[in-house]
């Protein structure tokens, strides 16, 4: 246990709290950027602080947290009374876990090379991204705006029971856009991927998929209203998911708000432990360890997610799902690796399977328009499908449909599971769907 | 915040390296509040936050730097001017720096715990299912030194109240106060107006909207949040440089109805969007957008005036010290018309009145817009109808803008302001604008 933490721990326990426990997390950052008119900005970040939360003899918790990894005794005796004063309310009881907690080795979160990667590595690897972009297809005319940012970090957690643990973690993103133009029609498209390590993501190929793309909003014309059959892209099915998951997630004592979802091969689940995943960890927030907890299988919910306190609440025991979104921020039930599992046909088998209808490939929610949290409702772009192959592009066209019913819908899952998309850790293969509906925009 | 900002702006200049156009330090100290509470559970979730740090930036022809560092005492920041490529570990906190702010003292606490309690007691006996109310605070102070200008030292403050009510099936309604500290939320006040009152979309009478075309009047000063979307983003110069806005290159031209002039002023006192300076150091000002129907001009902020040749509107704002600024619309205020709301509602047959808005959102390249309403009536014989729920606003920016075909003399601000989202940066912005009549708006239900 450092020494930070001991003192943290020790003040707690003298000034009159129940239990503590203390997240510490510090690590630097590097990042090159481009922007529209070629400027390059190199960025690099020294950032760490720590997360102190108590709970009062009635259960319950308060939180503070501050800056800084070596606070000196007075800042720390502020942070203590702090939490200690925003422990108010009705609480419940529950135990913080003990002992040892399980280190980060083996589970592929950690890459030597991007903790030392210099500002012209970083610059490199956007180059061979953006060059690739442009050479895929002669009417992206520039790189609107490219970036590559690398972080290490080191994560420490102990408590008053005398748990510890800590692991490092490293993480990389690669954000491009690309704007196209065919004289009458132009277009900027952004993508962005996020992996624990530099062999997980190939510049070239990203830029190569990401012109394809902007080239398919380009080609996109306005769709009538119709219904058909459709392929949707693991990152058109990651969208669908999203908004799912409050739903699904949204579990143990609220059983009568989640969905009924029959039907349909879907299997998901939460897997913490998910070799190289991006929310991958040795243990979550509150040091239970992670593991793999179903959420679904062929059609039916299975599982739900618990922290500590929701655990209690159900009667459960916690399935190592109290993360924390930094060290400012108290632990809450959240999914880590949350994704539909593959099936086995690829991609083109699927367009096969689907022999006319349409694939697809961008989906953007439009909550604005939703109205209805049960409701999905989404602008799309893709293209049709005819005896199997990707016919004319359309978009952007309007689908929407209640959630429960398009997850319903999905008769296939494919072999192209994906992760790294903008904001989570979810992950999806290509879904066949049997109906969407489909409108102008 | 302890800052010898005369003796680092000393530093800053003698060790610019050789080849750097300019440089910046920008250093907060921000104390912050947050409860959240569940009626059902009644537990808050109380949190607190101290967070400190810099941001140095380095501007070079065709390329800066920036370097940020956590939590830093005065020998941290020097070595950061000195030796920024070395930073490999957040500092180790100035202790005298330290100073602790009352926001964080147990009184506040129980003057917002009142707040929140309150504003939970008001939804009681609602038709919805849940409530949540949520509360913010904070304190942030700053102080952007530049080899350029003279040190900017700045102390913001904010409270926000928000409540989210949850029908059966239908989209979350919310209410929201914004005030400079705890006491102008009105601690220990109850709102008296019944929850059909405060959303009128969660009436019982409430049935669903219209959809097609027609008149849609945004009652003062509702419409700040739509001119916000069409205007305020497409009118940020880096959008405009990137060649992403339908207005770009579009200064001096007629790009809304003759009736409306607007403008991005930081300056005015009491407003969410309003601070002495913007984040850059540069300070608040007015700067005329459009003048009867005609582009004047855009937002800019350091980088992006560079790069035009022009000076900086004072409109690079960043939500911390960790992010880097962008031109940002601070306060929205729209010039004052003729016509009296009265003669606006009775001079339209059948329409939308719409009393607030909800989430929307933008193409930049396209000038696409998608508006929720959370609060709106029918337009009956030039009357007000029955409320409405579930519709939403689509249109074109630029044709929205021509369609504008009625201004009040109502001009009000919305004290409570919105949150605005650029970038994964949320900042707050303002507005001050009279009543608005466009002849033709697009209405759709929501989710078909």
């Amino acid at each position: 246990m450092s020494a930070q933490a001991s003192m943290l721990l020790d003040l707690a326990r003298r000034r009159g709290a129940a239990r503590a426990d203390v997240f510490i997390k510090s690590g630097s950052t590097r990042s090159a950027a481009r922007d529209a008119a070629g400027n390059v900005v190199w960025t690099r970040t020294a950032e760490g602080g720590v997360g102190l939360r108590i709970f009062n003899d009635a259960g319950a918790c308060g939180f503070a947290s501050a800056c800084g990894t070596q606070l000196p005794a007075a800042q720390a005796g502020m942070l203590v009374d702090a939490a200690l004063d925003a422990a108010r309310g009705p609480g419940r009881r529950f135990d913080l876990p003990a002992g040892r907690a399980p280190d980060g080795r083996g589970l592929g979160i950690f890459d030597a090379r991007l903790q030392t990667a210099t500002p012209a590595d970083l610059e490199g690897i956007l180059d061979q991204a953006a060059g690739e972009a442009l050479r895929t297809d002669p009417r992206v005319r520039r790189i609107d705006s490219a970036s590559l940012t690398a972080s290490a970090s080191e994560v420490e957690l102990s408590n008053s029971r005398g748990l510890t643990g800590s692991y490092r973690q490293t993480l990389m993103n690669l954000t491009l856009g690309v704007a196209a133009s065919d004289g009458a029609r132009s277009t900027v498209l952004r993508r962005s991927r996020t992996a624990r390590t530099l062999a997980s993501i190939s510049p070239r190929l990203f830029g190569d998929e990401t012109t394809r793309l902007a080239a398919l909003v380009l080609d996109a014309r306005p769709a009538a209203t119709h219904a058909c059959a459709a392929l949707l892209s693991p990152s058109a099915a990651v969208t669908l998911l999203r908004a799912a998951a409050r739903r699904l997630l949204d579990g143990d004592d609220r059983e009568d708000t989640r969905d009924p979802v029959r039907g349909g091969p879907l299997t998901i689940v939460d897997d913490g432990r998910l070799p190289g995943g991006i929310a991958t960890a040795p243990f979550d927030g509150e040091g239970c360890p992670t593991r793999r907890t179903p959420i679904m299988s062929s059609g039916a919910l299975t599982g739900a997610l618990h922290d500590l306190e929701s655990a209690a609440r159900a009667g459960a025991a916690s399935t190592g799902n109290g993360v924390r979104a930094s060290f400012r921020e108290p632990p809450g039930r959240r999914p880590t690796n949350f994704f539909i599992t593959p099936g086995s046909a690829s991609p083109p088998e699927l367009l096969a399977r689907l022999r006319d209808g349409v694939w697809i490939q961008l989906l953007r929610p439009t909550p604005a328009l939703s109205g209805d949290p049960q409701r999905f409702c989404a602008l799309t772009t893709g293209c049709a499908v005819r005896e199997g192959a990707p016919a004319e592009a359309f978009g952007p066209a309007l689908l929407t449909g209640d959630l429960a019913d398009l997850l319903a819908a999905v008769v296939e899952a494919g072999n192209d599971l994906t992760f790294g998309f903008p904001g989570d850790a979810f992950g999806a293969p290509s879904l066949l769907l049997e109906s969407v509906r489909l409108q102008p925009a | 915040m302890a800052v010898d900002s005369e003796h680092l702006r000393r530093m800053l200049i003698s060790l610019l390296p050789t080849g750097t156009r300019a440089a910046e330090l920008f250093v907060e100290s921000r104390h912050a509040l947050g409860i959240d509470l569940n009626a059902e559970t009644g537990a808050p979730k109380i949190v607190r936050r101290w967070e400190s740090g810099a941001h140095l930036r380095r501007f070079f022809d065709g390329r800066h730097e920036s370097f940020v560092l956590d939590a830093p005492d005065a020998g941290a920041l020097e070595s950061l001017i000195r030796h920024p490529a070395s930073i490999s570990a957040p500092g180790a906190f100035e202790e005298a720096s330290g100073t602790l702010h009352e926001l964080w003292s147990p009184g506040s606490l129980d003057r917002a715990l009142e707040i929140v309690n309150g504003a939970v007691a008001a939804a009681q006996g609602s038709p919805a299912s849940r409530c949540n109310a949520r509360l913010e605070a904070h304190v942030q102070e700053i102080v952007v030194i530049s080899t350029e200008r003279d040190t900017a030292r700045d102390t913001r403050t904010s409270a926000e109240l928000s409540l989210e009510i949850h029908g059966d099936r239908r989209a979350p309604a919310t209410m929201r106060r914004a005030a400079p500290s705890l006491a102008g939320l009105g601690a220990g006040t109850r709102d008296s107006r019944s929850t059909s009152d405060l959303f009128p979309g969660m009436a019982a009478t409430a049935t669903p909207g219209p959809s097609g075309e027609m008149p849609v009047i945004f009652v003062s000063p509702s419409g700040g949040f739509l001119l916000h979307e069409i205007c305020g983003h497409l009118l940020e110069a880096d959008h405009v440089l990137a060649g992403d806005s339908p207005f770009a290159g579009a200064r001096g031209e007629a790009i809304a109805s003759p009736l409306l002039s607007l403008a991005d002023d930081g300056s005015l006192p009491g407003l969410r969007g309003s601070a002495r300076f913007d984040d850059e150091g540069i300070p608040s000002r007015r700067t005329p957008l459009i003048v009867k129907g005609t582009l004047v001009g855009y937002l800019s902020s350091r980088l992006t005036a560079h790069a035009t040749g022009r000076i900086s509107t004072g409109n690079g704002r960043r939500q911390t010290y960790r992010d880097a600024p962008m031109p940002r619309m601070t306060n929205l205020v729209v010039d004052s018309g003729e016509t009296s709301f009265e003669e606006i509602l009775a001079s339209t047959p059948a329409g939308l009145l719409v009393h607030r808005l909800g989430r929307g959102q933008v193409d930049p390249a396209t000038g696409s817009f998608m508006l929720a309403v959370e609060s709106a009536m029918l337009v009956e014989r030039g009357r007000p109808g029955r409320p409405v729920r579930g519709v939403v606003l689509r249109g074109v920016a630029h044709q929205a803008l021509a369609a504008i075909d009625a201004v009040g003399n109502d001009v009000s601000a919305d004290p409570a302001g919105a949150m605005c989202v650029k970038e994964d940066q949320a900042i707050p912005f303002g507005t001050r604008q009279p009543t608005l009549r466009l002849s033709s708006l697009h209405v759709a239900e929501a989710g078909r």
